[in-house]
């Protein structure tokens, strides 16, 4: 089950609502666990039980590892966990991709069969991971309420697509949530927002990135390529926001805070600053338990680009099992190499609005790395960006595309800017503007549901990685 | 930020407005009687899906089940036309793969099948061709609006390339005559020759068509005058249903009769084991589907028995665009067959045996003749 279909909207959250926050304290973890493994089941009714599985085993490692005297025994169970979560992620993300790789290597030529991936199994497993690092280096101690443990591995707004947040960070608002008139207003508006986001720009923008796609990428004329681009850089960024908004908001209706995990990316005037306000809660899970474990920048020069080179190409090997994610990885990490060691000087003389654009065009050229179905139509496609197809600048297709879509791409790109916050700051100073407000996000809601209904049903590009 | 006092209104009114609206369409969709058929988007809506363990193990019944919470949602129309009116706004001209000319006529975009497809139908009524060599055999392919009217197309959309692949088409095909229907509507262009909100061509249109076909048959039509009669003012068709596009002057039908009541015939529908004596059935002009009013829609096999005094027998393989050309036929042919193939399933040799089929004619938009490969099954069928 998604946020943005009908029977999550109208029949799955007001009873979920109601029910948790109608019971008191002490029930509100079982409503919550039982609600998040039905809707866990609502998209994979099989998984689920392997979901119910690994939560009690981590539940019960983390236990041991807490309670044993003995580091023998507290590694051996750590170890056992993070392999199994970690041979589970690989065989059912990535053992396709291993085989097709070395079957090519082999010149071999056998059959196989992969098992479908599970929703989310990505975010969930860097999740129990990141517990499990936790408890194991005393950073936090091991949950002793099964359900309080439960509620966290399975919450039912961030198990699919993140934030992958820390136990640490949730522990104090599932045991003790404070859910009030207040927090749920403030929940349905940021809900609303993240509602739009996905089904009234996302959805749209990537109509826009289907069509320039769908023919070869090495006979677009060069706008038209621009403006495909352009596209998928939107809608990737209001997709997954737009996701992490409705989480977010779902759990502050709750009374309970989700981290943030996007702060304006594509206002960010370097590529460091990009990555620190970029998907968040995976760079920083990154920095935590790969980066600083390797030993970070306090170690010799050599050493350091080799910790950023693995640190990103595990980044973009997480994205999915296809060589563009490694390579999308990889080229940040050369750039982030490149801006310690060789730019930072020098990008920081340049006028902020220079320092943005080539940001901005780096980043747009990442998108159409990670975007491409592989790394030579990636390749095909950034040369037509850059007129070295001999394609024309612009012909028919640019035309259409621009005659559907100029509107769209206009407010795809004005909402990057933070005009519909300083809107409604604005708006909330005073109660007349505070009415307006509130109608302005009911109609935003009412056209959502429109555009929910009159469409086929769209995942989200998150949902895949 | 300070929060300020109308900043704690405005969480309050959103918490309220927000749960009353979920409250009030969830008990709304519960308590609501479920539609069957739409009659704006001219389709039947999702039934609620019975549960079983298979359907849920295999996730079938999670996806029916959205299916059918979303077309059975309240207000479903208003939703979808707001939802058109939003892309109209947005300058969108094509909505639902439909593309809204600059007068407010739909276009369907033209999806050819792979060459390799194509090429097999072509091969398939050649081969059939020459198995008959003593029955004449005809083929009309009818351009699409958007390759007649290209005019009233939506700017920068790509050429479609209808007409060149109707050429090619019309130099493949072995043992037949071409009847050029493209030259005559293109001459009458500025006439009402498609419906604006359907993608079927309209009866004058087949009438421009049909006097090229006497043409090149040495016809004697002096005789046999057809006059249009209107029969609806207010057709939307298929392209306004699935764009949900409806401009303010909805579609005409006209009926051409002839004076002396030649076209009176009698029409048997074999499968359904039914008899008429008229090609209209007028009931259907209360329906959505007005076009269904030649012949009520499409059927798998028709037998049609006219007055006419030529004693000659005829077989057209056909599409819709067929339904409102065949009663021009009627004062030349005093037997005239029509298979559907896309529905008809009988041995197609032994109906050629057993009624005697002197002339074949292929009647085919140029969308579906493209698009649809059951007329290559049905020929190739033993």
């Amino acid at each position: 089950m998604t946020f943005q279909t009908i029977p999550f909207l109208f029949l799955f959250l007001p009873l979920f609502l109601i029910g948790y926050l109608i019971c008191p304290r002490k029930g509100k973890l079982l409503i919550l666990t039982i609600g998040s493994l039905l809707f866990y089941a609502w998209g994979e009714p099989l998984y689920v039980i392997l979901l119910m599985v690994s939560v009690g085993y981590c539940y019960w490692a983390a236990k041991k590892i807490d309670q044993s005297e003995r580091p023998k025994v507290r590694r051996r169970i750590l170890f056992q966990a993070i392999a199994i979560h970690v041979f589970a992620l690989l065989y059912m993300k990535y053992y396709g991709f291993f085989l097709d790789t070395l079957r090519s290597l082999l010149h071999a030529s056998w059959t196989y069969k992969t098992l479908p991936m599970p929703l989310g199994i990505s975010f969930y497993t860097f999740m129990m991971l990141s517990y499990l690092l936790d408890v194991y280096w005393g950073k936090v101690k091991a949950s002793t309420n099964i359900l309080t443990f439960s509620a966290y591995a399975t919450f039912f707004p961030k198990l699919i697509m993140g934030p992958i947040d820390r136990y640490a960070n949730m522990v104090e608002d599932l045991e003790h949530p404070t859910p009030n008139v207040f927090s749920f207003g403030e929940g349905a508006e940021r809900f609303l927002k993240g509602l739009a986001k996905k089904v009234l720009l996302a959805d749209a923008l990537g109509i826009i990135w289907t069509n320039v796609q769908s023919g070869s990428p090495s006979d677009l004329s060069l706008v038209t390529a621009w403006i495909g681009a352009l596209a998928y850089t939107l809608q990737i960024y209001y997709d997954f926001s737009g996701y992490t908004d409705m989480a977010i908001g779902l759990a502050k209706m709750m009374g309970i805070r989700l981290m943030e995990n996007f702060q304006r990316p594509y206002l960010s005037t370097s590529i460091t600053m990009f990555w620190r306000r970029w998907h968040i809660s995976l760079s920083s899970w990154f920095r935590d338990y790969i980066y600083i474990p390797l030993g970070g920048n306090r170690v010799s020069k050599g050493k350091h680009i080799r910790n950023i080179m693995i640190v990103w190409m595990l980044t973009g090997f997480w994205h999915g099992a296809n060589w563009t994610f490694i390579v999308w990885g990889l080229y940040y990490g050369v750039l982030l190499i490149l801006e310690k060691y060789v730019f930072s000087s020098a990008m920081k003389k340049l006028p902020v609005i220079i320092q943005w654009l080539i940001t901005a065009f780096l980043v747009i050229i990442s998108w159409v790395i990670f975007a491409s179905p592989d790394v030579s139509s990636a390749l095909a496609y950034l040369k037509s960006m850059f007129f070295m197809q001999g394609n024309l600048l612009v012909d028919e297709q640019t035309w259409w595309l621009l005659s559907n879509n100029l509107i769209l791409l206009i407010l795809g790109v004005l909402f990057v800017l933070p005009l519909g916050e300083n809107i409604a700051r604005r708006l909330k100073q005073n109660y007349g503007g505070a009415i307006a407000l509130n109608i302005l996000y009911l109609a935003m809601f009412a056209l959502s549901l429109a555009y929910m209904m009159g469409q086929t049903y769209q995942t989200f590009l998150y949902a895949q990685f | 930020m300070k929060d300020t006092k109308s900043h704690f209104f405005f969480n309050i009114l959103m918490a309220i407005s927000f749960a009353a609206i979920l409250v009030i369409a969830s008990l709304a969709s519960l308590f609501r009687a479920d539609t069957v058929f739409s009659d704006t988007e001219n389709r039947n809506l999702a039934q609620r899906p019975s549960w079983s363990l298979d359907a849920y193990l295999d996730g079938s019944f999670m996806k029916d089940y959205n299916s059918y919470a979303n077309d059975q949602f309240i207000a479903r129309d208003s939703w979808v036309k707001l939802k058109t009116d939003a892309e109209l706004a947005l300058g969108r001209k094509e909505l639902n793969h439909v593309y809204k000319g600059s007068d407010g006529s739909l276009f369907e975009p033209f999806q050819p099948l792979p060459a390799k497809s194509r090429n097999q139908t072509v091969r398939a009524m050649n081969e059939f061709a020459a198995a008959y060599p003593d029955v004449k055999f005809q083929m009309l392919l009818i351009p699409n609006a958007a390759a007649i009217l290209p005019e009233k197309l939506p700017a920068h959309l790509s050429d479609q390339n209808q007409l060149k692949m109707m050429k090619k088409t019309s130099q493949e095909l072995k043992g037949y005559t071409w009847i050029d229907a493209v030259a005559p509507l293109q001459k009458q262009h500025d006439k009402y020759l498609y419906y604006r909100s359907d993608h079927h061509w309209t009866s004058m249109a087949a009438h421009y068509v049909f006097e090229e076909f006497a043409k090149q048959n040495k016809l004697d039509t002096k005789n046999h005058s057809f006059e249009p009669y209107l029969i609806s003012r207010n057709f939307y068709g298929t392209l306004a249903s699935r764009s949900s596009y409806y401009s303010k002057d909805p579609d005409e039908i006209y009926m051409y009769v002839t004076n002396n009541n030649e076209d009176k015939s009698t029409i048997a529908y074999v499968e359904e084991q039914q008899k008429s004596a008229t090609f209209y059935d007028q009931e259907k002009l209360k329906t959505k589907d007005q076009y269904a009013v030649f012949f009520g829609g499409n059927h798998p096999l028709m037998e049609i028995n006219t007055t006419s005094a030529v004693d000659k027998t005829l077989l057209i393989f056909k599409d819709s665009y067929a339904n409102c050309f065949i009663p021009f036929l009627t004062p030349y042919y005093s037997r005239i067959v029509v298979v559907d193939p896309r529905y008809y399933a009988g041995d197609i040799h032994q109906l050629m045996k057993d009624q005697g089929i002197q002339e074949v004619l292929f009647l085919y938009n140029a969308n579906t003749f493209y698009q649809d490969t059951s007329l290559d099954v049905l020929l190739r069928s033993k």
